[in-house]
């Protein structure tokens, strides 16, 4: 296929995944900033923007905060920032529109349920403002974007053709997902480090974010342990979210694209095994109770799945003109 | 030619009540649906009747969903606003316009006609250029028209086909049908007519289900086949792509819509490179030779090297790779030429010249400004014409005499004495009226049509066309691009 239509492919996972992600994280926040103490409400922002890689609007976070005025003052600055702002690219609004704008490039490698679904939704949020939403119920928003995702993701999963362009999105979509949890696991051990006495609340907020707390408490009924929630997020074979499936699906994609020839342009591939070999070989045996070791993997987890997006536009999207062109 | 009903009552009232009860016939104009009696033609009638029963607010309901769902499938056209891009749709007028099968054949005919001989002259004046030795056309006004390129001398093109895909736009007055104008380079506007009939469909099942409205469909097919006929290659499956300059162009929409109709890839510019002669465009599985580029970018665009130099929507060496006869380009480069405003007066004369055959479709009148004594008719009567540069296109620079303040005249004829060649008139014309829906009911608006002619190794051209209404009243102006909509043509008859 076109490698433009590919590259565009892989780019509407990539930002599905990454509205579906930003908006439960702040999802996560407005609900503590209903019932949680403010040194809670700003270590979430903390986690939440270490997570994503960026600081936040305005600076960095006020270590002092306290009044509850300034507190909520800052709340809707920073949702602002995080939902609406058209120049913050991991804003939920700008990767819909980012994703929505691929989308409309690239109409005929995508069906046409996927299209009028993406489509409707970014129609229905773009002249949202957070001001209009601010005092009823403004996590109602976010959900609803966070449902849009998913309704796209299902409906691309039921209606789109099993062939090279579902695969760059799964790429796309996988290698996002799996970005976003070793990020978002790397800030919150780095907050709250697991031979520290642990919050329930806090771990429990984590599974919230990554919507899996019903599947943890079937696994883990009596004991809340970090260490389950960290095993759960990375390494669980059945968890549609855990580092570990995605990498396996992205494997699997890889395999498919490279067909008879898994020898040729084989970058993606070695970056994807040696994650994979990281997942398989190293992390179970590890030091639990040394959070430095369960850092270190999943930090270079992250680091070849960062490592893959290269090869990948490399191999794919824009590779070098070297050889004579068949005729 | 038309017949009304003779079980129509007799009168001007086009109906006492109903959608149609203030409905106002002007003898002035042709009705599309109304004899001048206010009896609807035979082939209206049953459509008359169905839409009579209606409310005007049921109907703009189901207009106004119909426009949803253009917004919600992305049927829109770009506009460049203030900060950013706009997507507009292109109102629809739920109210099909209808043609019989003989007003229909007439109009095939004609237009069949006129496309042979606009690409028997193409071929002409690119190689032996013998209608301008005989002194048919000035040679000056062919070779110093800005869209004429002396890069397309002399090369061979497949089956002499430089125009593969035209669009043209025919009015009609109470003396009949007549050519406005043709399009040649990048005809847009086919979408919207598959698009209207879709929704129309759709809207009015079972009235559709009435007529024997003739099937526009297969267009894309047709088009694929058109443009695979051309291809340089002997294969039975050439490799045929559509060359957009992007998401930023009006008509992206179109681009992506036909590139789907038709099964091929959507293309810009940076996904081609050409190697030794050949194109290819940039895959995930390597390169990809291409046969055929269905391109929707404008000549002086499509290559850097060969036109304009700091083009970022072309593809370095692609015209050498054409000229070599390695690929074909839909339509060539060059055949603005034939389209320009100047030329188009003399139409009528290159038909009789390749075709010997006197036109089916005539022109409408028109002053070229480059002769003298057409200039002081102009000048004189500004107040009365419409005038027109040769090279524009879209109704921009455009004076609508009628319409124009003294000043605006003023001021435009000081443009005319400057560049008279630049520049040509034509009467206000009466454009055909017909019903379109408001809150009030029916009410008149003027229309025109553009069917679309294919050209491959024979003619084809689909039953229907993208008709063109200009939705204020009593405006004549029906571009899209300023406030003009669309509707459906349904072309009935077996």
């Amino acid at each position: 296929m076109l490698s433009r239509n590919a590259y565009g492919l892989y780019w509407i996972g990539r930002y599905m995944e990454r509205a579906g992600f930003v908006s439960r994280l702040v999802i996560d926040q407005l609900r503590a900033i209903q019932d949680r103490p403010v040194e809670d409400i700003d270590i979430g922002w903390r986690r939440l923007y270490s997570a994503l890689g960026s600081d936040p609007v305005g600076g960095r976070l006020d270590p002092n905060l306290g009044e509850e005025q300034v507190m909520l003052a800052d709340v809707y600055t920073l949702t602002d920032d995080l939902v609406f702002e058209a120049a913050n690219p991991d804003a939920v609004l700008s990767c819909f529109a980012a994703a929505r704008e691929n989308a409309r490039q690239i109409r005929n490698n995508i069906t046409y349920e996927m299209w009028t679904c993406l489509n409707v939704s970014y129609l229905e949020m773009r002249d949202t403002q957070l001001l209009d939403i601010w005092n009823k119920q403004p996590e109602d928003f976010l959900v609803k974007a966070a449902l849009a995702v998913r309704t796209f993701l299902g409906v691309a999963h039921n209606t789109m053709y099993r062939d090279h362009g579902w695969h760059f999105f799964q790429l796309g979509l996988y290698l996002e997902r799996a970005l976003s949890i070793t990020s978002l696991l790397e800030s919150h051990i780095r907050l709250f480090p697991t031979s520290e006495g642990h919050r329930e609340w806090n771990w429990s907020s984590l599974l919230g974010i990554c919507e899996v707390r019903s599947a943890f408490r079937h696994l883990h009924t009596i004991k809340f342990r970090p260490n389950d929630v960290i095993e759960f997020l990375i390494a669980d074979r059945h968890l549609p979210i855990s580092a570990r499936n995605a990498l396996a699906r992205i494997l699997y994609s890889l395999a498919e694209l490279a067909g008879d020839h898994p020898e040729e342009n084989d970058g993606p591939g070695i970056q994807a095994r040696h994650a994979w070999a990281l997942l398989e070989h190293q992390w179970p045996t590890r030091n639990v109770a040394d959070d430095a070791q369960t850092l270190g993997l999943i930090d270079r987890i992250n680091s070849a799945c960062r490592l893959l997006n290269h090869e990948l536009e490399q191999v794919y999207f824009f590779y070098e003109i070297e050889d004579t062109p068949p005729s | 030619m038309q017949s009304p009903d003779d079980n129509a009552p007799n009168g001007t009232e086009t109906s006492n009540k109903g959608l149609f009860g203030r409905y106002e016939i002007d003898p002035a104009f042709y009705d599309e649906m109304f004899s001048p009696d206010g009896a609807p033609y035979a082939h209206c009638r049953a459509l008359w009747e169905a839409l009579d029963g209606m409310s005007p607010d049921e109907l703009l309901k189901m207009q106004s969903q119909v426009e949803l769902s253009f917004l919600h499938d992305g049927i829109t056209f770009s506009v460049a606003g203030e900060n950013r891009t706009l997507e507009r749709i292109i109102p629809i007028d739920c109210l099909p316009r209808v043609l019989n099968l003989e007003e229909w054949n007439h109009i095939e005919t004609g237009l069949t006609q006129r496309l042979r001989a606009l690409n028997l002259f193409l071929q002409d004046i690119y190689n032996e250029a013998r209608i301008l030795k005989d002194g048919v056309i000035p040679a000056d006004m062919i070779l110093g028209c800005p869209q004429y390129r002396p890069e397309m001398r002399n090369i061979g093109l497949p089956q002499g086909v430089h125009v593969s895909v035209c669009g043209t736009d025919l009015v009609r007055d109470n003396s009949g049908f007549k050519v406005l104008e043709d399009n040649l380079r990048v005809p847009s506007g086919v979408s919207y007519m598959l698009a209207n009939r879709k929704a129309v469909k759709s809207n009015l099942r079972s009235l559709f289900r009435q007529y024997s409205v003739r099937s526009i469909e297969h267009y894309g097919a047709l088009l694929r086949q058109t443009l695979s006929e051309l291809s340089p290659r002997d294969t039975e499956d050439p490799c045929v792509v559509l060359l957009t300059p992007g998401v930023y162009n009006s008509a992206f929409y179109e681009h992506v819509f036909l590139a789907r109709e038709m099964g091929i890839e959507i293309v810009q510019g940076p996904d081609l490179l050409v190697h030794n002669g050949f194109v290819y465009m940039r895959t995930t599985d390597g390169l990809k030779r291409v046969d055929v580029i269905y391109r929707r970018v404008d000549d002086i665009y499509i290559d850097p090297l060969t036109f304009l130099p700091d083009s970022q929507l072309g593809v370095p060496g692609l015209f050498h790779a054409f000229r070599l006869g390695n690929v074909a380009i839909a339509n060539a480069p060059g055949t603005g030429v034939a389209d320009d405003k100047s030329v188009y007066a003399y139409v009528p004369d290159i038909v009789r010249y390749y075709l010997s055959e006197e036109p089916v479709l005539p022109n409408v009148e028109t002053y070229l400004c480059r002769n003298p004594g057409d200039l002081e008719y102009t000048l004189d009567n500004l107040d009365k014409l419409v005038v027109k540069m040769v090279g524009e296109s879209g109704g921009y620079g455009m004076l609508v005499g009628p319409h124009a303040t003294a000043e605006e005249r003023d001021r435009y004829a000081r443009h005319l004495r400057d560049d008279p060649a630049n520049y040509i008139a034509q009467p206000t014309l009466d454009l055909s009226r017909m019903p379109c829906l408001t809150p009030e009911g029916a009410a008149p608006r003027h229309v025109d049509l553009r069917p679309f002619v294919l050209q491959g190794r024979d003619i084809n051209i689909v039953p229907g066309a993208f008709c063109r209404v200009a939705l204020t009243p009593g405006s004549l102006v029906v571009n899209s691009s300023q406030g003009g909509g669309g509707k459906d043509l349904w072309v009935v008859g077996v």
